[in-house]
C-alpha cells in the first residue's frame, strides 16, 4: 500500500471513528414508574420501621479531590463512633439514611453507597491518591479518543465518565445502588439553572429509567466544572402512558406568591418534560437536558435534603408525621476554601478570564451560605413549634382546661455543619488555601482526613448528639443551662 | 412551614394527592400554598377532598378544616364491591 493510501485508509478511520462516537443515551421508560425505581424506600404509615427512629442524612459539598478526602475522612469517623449505649457496637455511619453529594463530594456519596464500609478502605487507592487530570489528559491525548472527540456527540465529560466508570465504579449503574443509605447524586440544568438529582423521581420528568444509567456518569456531570469540563447531556423522552405530574408540581404552580421556592421548583420540573405527541400528525421533538456541575445550583448539597423535609413527596416529610423519625439529624461536609483575592489588589478591571472563572464560581458560595441559613432556620422553627405546644398544653393542663391538639411526635433535631473555619491556626489558613483539582499530594489528603476527624470532634452540636445518642446527660443538665440544639 | 388540622370523628390517615402527610386529629405541617387534602380509606366521608391554602398558620392557631363521616346509606359504592 503506497503511503498516500495508507495515509487516506487512517483518515477514513478517524472520519469513521468520529462519526461513530456518541455518549451513551439514558433509556427511556417503557410504563410509568410508579413507586419503583432508584427512591427512598416506601414508607407503611402504621408499620414503623425502626431503621427511621434514628434519620441521619450526610451532605458532601463540592470541591475535587479536596472535598472527596474531606468528606471521606468524616465518614472514617463516623464508622469508629460507637452509640451502642453498652450493647451490641453500633456505628454512627450505620445510621445513615441519606447521603446527598455534589461534584467532588459525589464521588464519596457515589462510592460509599455503592461499596459500603468496604468501600472506604478502597476508596483512597481508587480515587484520591490519583492524579484524575493527569489520567484524563492522557486519555484526550490518545489518537483515537481525539478522532472520538472530533464527533460534536462525544466530549470530554465523556470520556470522564469512561474513566470514573472503569477505574472508580466498575461499572455500576443506579440499579445496583441499595436503598439506605439513599445517594443524591446534583448536577445543574443548563437551561435555568435549577438542581437536578439522579433520582427517579426527577428521571419520570425525563420519561427515562434511572437504573440502568451508570453512575460514574451522573458523578461526572456532578462534578462537570464550567469550562474545563463539557456538559453531561440526558435525552427527556415523552413521559410514558398513564404518567401522571406528582400533586404538590400541579398544587404547587397554583401558588407563585406565597410559595415562590414551590411554584418555581414545579415550573422547572415541567420544563424538563417532554410532552407526549398529541396524535399521529404530531411527531415527537426531541429534547435534551444538558447538565453542569452540581456546585452552580448548590455546594452544598443540602437543598435536597431540605426538599425532602418540606415538600409532601419528600422522603423525609411523611416520615416525621407519622411519627416514625424520632431524631432527625443533618451533618453538612463543607470543603469549600477561601484563598486570598489578587483581585482586590489590582487597579485594572479584571480581564476576560477572571470574569469567566469569577461567573463560573462566585455563585456558589453565595447560594451555599443561604442553604445552611435554610437548614438552621427549619431546626429553629420545629423545636418552636413542639416547645410552643407543649408549654401551652401544660398551662392548659394546669387550670384544668382541655389541652389543643398535638403534632402526630415530637422530634429532636440536630443540625450540625463542618468547615475549615472551625481549625486551629496555622491548619485553617493551609486547608482554607488547598486547589480545587483532582489530584492532591498525600500529606494533604492526610491532613483533610484529620481535618473532618478533628472538626467532628470539636463541634459542639456533634458532641451534644453524641452525648444525646449514648444516653448521657446533656452537657450543663442539672445546673440550669438552656436546653440546646442536638441534646 | 404551615400548620394544618384536619378533624374527622376518628383517627383517619390524611392524604396529599395519593401521599401520606399524617392523621387527623393531630397538628401536621406542610409548606406554605395550596394543597388537595383528602382523607385514607375507607371512603365513608365528606367532602372527597378539600382544597386548602395554607397562609401564617402557627403551632398553636393552625388551619382547621373537617371531614365529616357519611351514614351508611350515602356511602357511594365503589365498582366491584357487593352491595
Amino acid at each position: 500500500m503506497s503511503r498516500r493510501a495508507g495515509l487516506a485508509a487512517l483518515l477514513l478511520c478517524v472520519v469513521a471513528a468520529s462519526g461513530c462516537a456518541h455518549y451513551p443515551v439514558n433509556a427511556q421508560l417503557a410504563a410509568p414508574s410508579g413507586k419503583g425505581g432508584y427512591r427512598f424506600p416506601q414508607m407503611v404509615a402504621d408499620r414503623p420501621d425502626p431503621a427511621d427512629e434514628l434519620f441521619v442524612c450526610l451532605s458532601f459539598s463540592g470541591g475535587g479531590t479536596r472535598a472527596a478526602a474531606f468528606s471521606h475522612g468524616a465518614l472514617l469517623r463516623l464508622r469508629d463512633i460507637d452509640i451502642g449505649r453498652g450493647g451490641p457496637p453500633r456505628s454512627l455511619l450505620d445510621e445513615v439514611d441519606c447521603i446527598a453529594g455534589i461534584s467532588g463530594g459525589a464521588f464519596t456519596a457515589a462510592y460509599y453507597g455503592l461499596f459500603g464500609k468496604a468501600g472506604l478502605d478502597t476508596f483512597y487507592d481508587r480515587f484520591l491518591k490519583r492524579n484524575i487530570q493527569a489520567e484524563l489528559a492522557l486519555r484526550v491525548a490518545n489518537p483515537v479518543n481525539l478522532a472520538r472527540l472530533a464527533s460534536p456527540y462525544f466530549s470530554r465529560i465523556d470520556l470522564a465518565a469512561e474513566l470514573y466508570d472503569e477505574t472508580v465504579f466498575e461499572g455500576r449503574t443506579f440499579a445496583n445502588l441499595p436503598p439506605r443509605p439513599f445517594v443524591i447524586l446534583h448536577a445543574t440544568s443548563m437551561a435555568n439553572g435549577a438542581p437536578f438529582e439522579f433520582t427517579q423521581a426527577e428521571f419520570d420528568f425525563i420519561g427515562s429509567d434511572l437504573g440502568t444509567f451508570p453512575v460514574a456518569r451522573a458523578v461526572a456531570a456532578s462534578s462537570a466544572f464550567p469550562f474545563l469540563l463539557s456538559p453531561v447531556s440526558l435525552r427527556s423522552f415523552p413521559p410514558p402512558a398513564g404518567y401522571t405530574v406528582p400533586d404538590d408540581v400541579t398544587d404547587g404552580l397554583e401558588e407563585r406568591e406565597l410559595n415562590p421556592g414551590r411554584y418555581y421548583w414545579a415550573r422547572q420540573h415541567l420544563d424538563l418534560m417532554n410532552p407526549r405527541p398529541k396524535g399521529a400528525d404530531d411527531p415527537a421533538a426531541e429534547k435534551w437536558v444538558h447538565l453542569l456541575d452540581g456546585g452552580l445550583s448548590d455546594n452544598i448539597g443540602l437543598r435536597s435534603i431540605l426538599r425532602a423535609y418540606d415538600r409532601t413527596s419528600g422522603f423525609v416529610r411523611p416520615r416525621i408525621s407519622a411519627g416514625h423519625i424520632k431524631r432527625f439529624v443533618v451533618i453538612a461536609i463543607n470543603g469549600r476554601t477561601d484563598p486570598p483575592e489578587p483581585l482586590s489588589r489590582r487597579e485594572r478591571s479584571p480581564g476576560l478570564v477572571d470574569v469567566f472563572l469569577k461567573t463560573a464560581t462566585v455563585s456558589m458560595e453565595t447560594v451555599s451560605f443561604d442553604t445552611i441559613e435554610q437548614a438552621l432556620r427549619r431546626q429553629t422553627e420545629r423545636e418552636q413549634a413542639q416547645t410552643d405546644i407543649r408549654k401551652c398544653n401544660e398551662a392548659l393542663a394546669r387550670c384544668g382546661a382541655s389541652v389543643m391538639p398535638e403534632l402526630a411526635q415530637e422530634i429532636r433535631t440536630c443540625f450540625v455543619h463542618i468547615d475549615f473555619e472551625g481549625l486551629p491556626s496555622p491548619l485553617r489558613e493551609e486547608l482554607l488555601n488547598y486547589p480545587t483539582t483532582f489530584s492532591l499530594e498525600p500529606e494533604q489528603l492526610k491532613r483533610l482526613g484529620e481535618a473532618a476527624r478533628t472538626l467532628l470532634d470539636t463541634s459542639e452540636s456533634f458532641q451534644r448528639l453524641l452525648r444525646a445518642l449514648r444516653g448521657e446527660p446533656r452537657m450543663g443538665e442539672g445546673i440550669g443551662g438552656p436546653k440546646e440544639n442536638c441534646s | 412551614m404551615e400548620f394544618l388540622l384536619v378533624l374527622f370523628d376518628d383517627s383517619r390517615e390524611v392524604r396529599v394527592g395519593d401521599v401520606f402527610v399524617g392523621k387527623t386529629n393531630v397538628i401536621l405541617e406542610l409548606e406554605a400554598g395550596i394543597h388537595r387534602v383528602a382523607l385514607g380509606p375507607p371512603h365513608d366521608f365528606s367532602p372527597l377532598d378539600q382544597r386548602v391554602r395554607l397562609v401564617n398558620t402557627a403551632a398553636m392557631d393552625p388551619c382547621c378544616i373537617s371531614f365529616h363521616r357519611l351514614p351508611p346509606a350515602a356511602i357511594p359504592h365503589s365498582p366491584g364491591s357487593p352491595r
